[in-house]
């Protein structure tokens, strides 16, 4: 009896090791398995893709910044007068007059490269204005940056001219030298040729009224390849392409 | 140059579809959240036909007339800080690229004609559900002079107390937008184009000090990370004397209201790698990871010159806003670390002078 007592319960315990065993063996797939769609999960981004609609502070803020987002959604508001009842037509304020300034403004070397041009792709040395064939010029030298927002280096020089009539500015055109320069900085103007210094000390000029860059300061541009500013104005919004898949 | 029939049937662009593969095995659920357009942010340049100052006219129809683009953040880019004595009275101001300088007080007329021709057009009130808008006014870390707008050691004017100038400049014009009962459409933000091209982190960080003195209110970095690595590196070599605690810093670091809103150029995704990557080193170094208001992109401005368009397809810094906001969004979200749940906004800046 004694015998069997002992093998029985040695069956139950090898069975239970063995269920147990069998349980672990599949709590550890199961978290294998688990631990494999986690990372699924982490390596895909969500499905919403696209800047959402709400201007609410985050929820997941540190605490430190919701209590500021709440504090200034309370100031916020904190002085209103009661709303408008209906919605005002258009009432534009009363133009100040202003003396008209000389249609021709000059000419001068401005030494900034403030310029209204992504810095991340331009870098601008300064910059020429003048009066060109009757319209208004500002002519911007520097360069194109050869890896836009990660190196300064410029191994191309750029001209950009913006010119305007008294109906409007044109919009802004770019010239390049055909070899490269490296970064582009006007030294000084000679009848409206534009000498340009490089780092290598060589000199470029600039032709402005024909848009083109010469030999010597004393070259004759090409007579066939002037450039008449577009009769168009700064263009109307350019749509979004539309695209068939995600980017 | 432009394809006129495409016009108006293209936008808004497309929203990113969801992948099935987002889907699957995931035990996280995500709520799909509502397509907003890109809006339209502005380089603010008097055209070079007239005066330089500001013509509150057209920035009253600017707001009244183009109010539909201008749900969501909108950035006004005035350019290179400067001052003028006038009266015996110093004023700070920024030049709108042009010459001479645009004090605070005309930079606050021509925006609070924008704000009121919105609220106009919009109809702004307390009890108004209608589109929000949040303008976000700033001018560049841009030196005086100097190739690249750099000038480290000289005259500028980025400094501590046009950052307190700046400030009060934006104060006024929350202040307006109470006063007239526009804050529940209409919140003015602070701003600045930081590009560590133009600047020394010295300078820049001056400025910042200068402008946290005001009241809490928010600030937006609409720069770039010029010189950081895609991916992170500890003590990257950054041009002008900054590191990635300075870009941290000017952008989320020096106060609980101060968010970046980076430019998002380049298509193949380095501008969003660089900036994860200040995210990383806000984490692991920091207090913890920055939280983005968005990406920002130049689409449009690229497109407002054929010459500025080539140089845009040549150099691959062409993305369209939802491209950029989807590669910030993506390279934020590949780390856990870095990860986000929201990035509400996306913008594209123009030439364009309505």
């Amino acid at each position: 009896m004694k015998q069997r007592q002992k093998e029985s319960i040695w069956t139950w315990l090898v069975g239970g090791v063995g269920i147990g065993a069998m349980l672990l063996l599949a709590g550890t797939f199961a978290l294998v398995l688990r631990g494999a769609t986690t990372s699924v999960a982490t390596a895909s981004p969500p499905p919403s893709a696209s800047p959402a609609v709400t201007n609410t502070p985050f929820s997941d803020l540190p605490p430190d910044r919701q209590t500021v987002e709440a504090i200034l959604q309370q100031t916020r508001f904190a002085v209103t007068i009661p709303a408008q009842t209906e919605i005002p037509s258009y009432d534009p304020p009363t133009p100040i007059p202003v003396t008209p300034e000389p249609w021709d403004w000059g000419s001068g070397i401005i030494q900034s490269g403030d310029a209204p041009f992504a810095g991340m792709q331009y870098s601008i040395s300064n910059r020429w204005y003048g009066m060109v064939n009757g319209l208004r010029a500002v002519v911007y030298a520097g360069g194109v940056r050869d890896n836009p927002g990660v190196s300064s280096d410029v191994s191309k020089g750029v001209v950009i001219v913006i010119t305007a009539s008294p109906q409007g500015e044109y919009p802004p055109e770019f010239y390049l030298p055909s070899a490269n320069s490296g970064l582009f900085t006007i030294v000084s103007e000679d009848d409206l040729r534009l000498i340009l210094d490089t780092p290598s000390g060589q000199k470029f000029y600039f032709d402005v009224p024909s848009r083109q860059f010469l030999d010597s300061l004393t070259a004759t541009p090409p007579p066939t390849v002037t450039v008449i500013p577009s009769p168009t104005l700064i263009p109307p919004p350019t749509a979004y392409p539309l695209s068939t898949s995600s980017p | 140059m432009l394809n006129s029939n495409a016009s108006t049937s293209a936008y808004p662009p497309p929203a990113p579809q969801p992948t099935p593969s987002a889907f699957q095995g995931t035990h996280k659920i995500y709520l799909p959240l509502i397509m907003r357009p890109a809006t339209v942010s502005r380089y603010i340049k008097p055209p070079i036909s007239g005066l330089p100052t500001l013509d509150a006219t057209k920035f009253y129809n600017m707001g009244y007339y183009s109010y539909t683009s201008h749900v969501g953040v909108v950035v006004f880019s005035f350019g290179q800080p400067c001052s003028y004595s006038s009266g015996g009275t110093t004023f700070y101001g920024a030049t709108a690229y042009r010459e001479g300088c645009r004090g605070t007080p005309e930079i606050k007329t021509a925006v609070q004609e924008f704000i009121r021709g919105f609220c106009n057009r919009n109809g702004c009130s307390t009890y108004s559900t209608s589109p929000k808008l949040t303008l976000a006014v700033g001018p560049s870390n841009c030196s005086n002079g100097g190739t690249g707008c750099a000038n480290p050691g000289q005259s500028t004017n980025v400094t501590y107390v046009h950052g307190q100038a700046w400030s009060q400049l934006v104060a006024d014009l929350i202040n307006y937008t109470t006063s007239q009962g526009y804050s529940y459409q209409v919140l003015v933000v602070r701003a600045m184009d930081i590009e560590f091209n133009w600047n020394t982190d010295t300078n820049t960080r001056a400025w910042v000090d200068g402008y946290k003195q005001g009241n809490y209110r928010h600030f937006y970095n609409f720069g770039t990370c010029d010189g950081c690595p895609v991916d992170y590196t500890p003590n990257p070599i950054l041009p002008n004397g900054w590191s990635y605690d300075d870009a941290w810093y000017v952008s989320w670091g020096a106060g609980p209201t101060f968010y970046p809103l980076p430019e998002i150029y380049r298509t193949d995704g380095t501008n969003a790698e660089q900036w994860q990557a200040v995210s990383y080193y806000a984490a692991t170094a920091k207090t913890g990871k920055m939280f983005f208001k968005g990406a920002f992109a130049q689409w449009q401005a690229c497109h407002d010159s054929p010459g500025n368009l080539t140089e845009c397809q040549n150099l691959g810094t062409l993305n369209m806003p939802y491209q950029g906001w989807s590669q910030l969004w993506n390279a934020l979200y590949n780390d856990p670390i870095t990860r986000l749940t929201s990035l509400p906004w996306s913008t594209d800046i123009t030439w364009q002078q309505p």
